[in-house]
């Protein structure tokens, strides 16, 4: 069995003029870097936004396919790039549990290496390296919009860790 | 992504990391990085100079090393990481639990001073 998204259609924002959509396996991420590249020709994007836009989908993408799906159905995953004059939006789309993980718990501080967790840094690297973050559940999909300044003095992320 | 390593003077174990280390990168490079640096007392220095990409993923497989190597009594460096991929490290604060060192000597000093401590 298939399970594709429906994109609510009052969420159609204008001006997404390039989207991919993936099955939930990690065989697709190989598709997801080839779409990246395209768009960062197509686009002219600067390497800075680039390494912020591969970061964020290598954060994201995984999450979604290891831990969204209680069932073993393939499901459609829809990522969205709109490219404004100053900044792109990043938008991924899924029909899997509902999740915001805009609230989800905040790294702990790391004190030292023994005392220090292995994982949990994914969405605070999402958090820290957007300039704006953005989380609706419509229609039973999770859609999550990150903003990035197209600007190569941003530097929230660097302000983020010196915090 | 490729992996090789060298034994610098002192001891030190120069692990050579060169790609991507996003998923795929990790699934290459896993196994062969930790049975070289979590499983014995050394002193390794991870030349980080040819990563272009660093997820969490990725981390995961330098701080799981990191831990495993410190309970032996041995230590990590990571040397001359990229400026994107330094600032994914800082970003995670993974920068303050391994040493980062730009200058090879440093790197080196830093492991021999707790070879000797």
């Amino acid at each position: 069995m298939y399970s594709s998204i429906i994109v609510p259609t009052n969420h159609r924002a204008s001006g997404f003029s390039e989207s991919l959509t993936i099955a939930n396996q990690f065989g697709e991420l190989a598709r997801v870097a080839s779409w990246l590249e395209q768009m960062t020709q197509l686009y002219q994007l600067a390497e800075g936004t680039v390494f912020k836009l591969d970061l964020v989908l290598n954060e994201a993408l995984p999450n979604i396919i290891s831990y969204a799906y209680p069932d073993q159905l393939n499901h459609d995953i829809m990522i969205r790039l709109e490219n404004r004059d100053n900044d792109v939006v990043l938008e991924i789309i899924d029909d899997g549990m509902a999740f915001n993980p805009f609230t989800a718990t905040p790294l702990p501080e790391q004190l030292n290496l023994e005392s220090s967790s292995i994982n949990g840094r994914g969405i605070h690297l999402i958090k820290s390296f957007t300039d704006a973050q953005d989380y609706q559940r419509i229609n039973n999909t999770n859609i999550m919009r990150v903003t990035i300044h197209k600007s190569p003095e941003s530097s929230k992320h660097l302000e983020a860790s010196l915090a | 992504m490729q992996i090789d390593s060298e034994t610098l003077d002192h001891g030190i174990l120069k692990v050579n990391l060169s790609g991507r280390l996003d998923i795929l990168g990790v699934q290459a490079i896993d196994m062969k990085f930790t049975a070289l640096t979590a499983t014995q007392k050394a002193h390794v220095l991870v030349d980080m100079s040819e990563v272009s990409f660093l997820a969490s993923l990725g981390m995961r497989t330098l701080l799981s090393s990191a831990k495993a190597l410190s309970n032996r009594g041995g230590h990590m460096v990571l040397y001359k990481p990229q400026p994107n991929v330094l600032d994914v490290l800082e970003a995670s604060g993974v920068s303050s639990l391994i040493p980062v060192c730009n200058d090879i000597e440093e790197a080196k000093s830093v492991l021999v001073s707790h070879q000797q401590g």
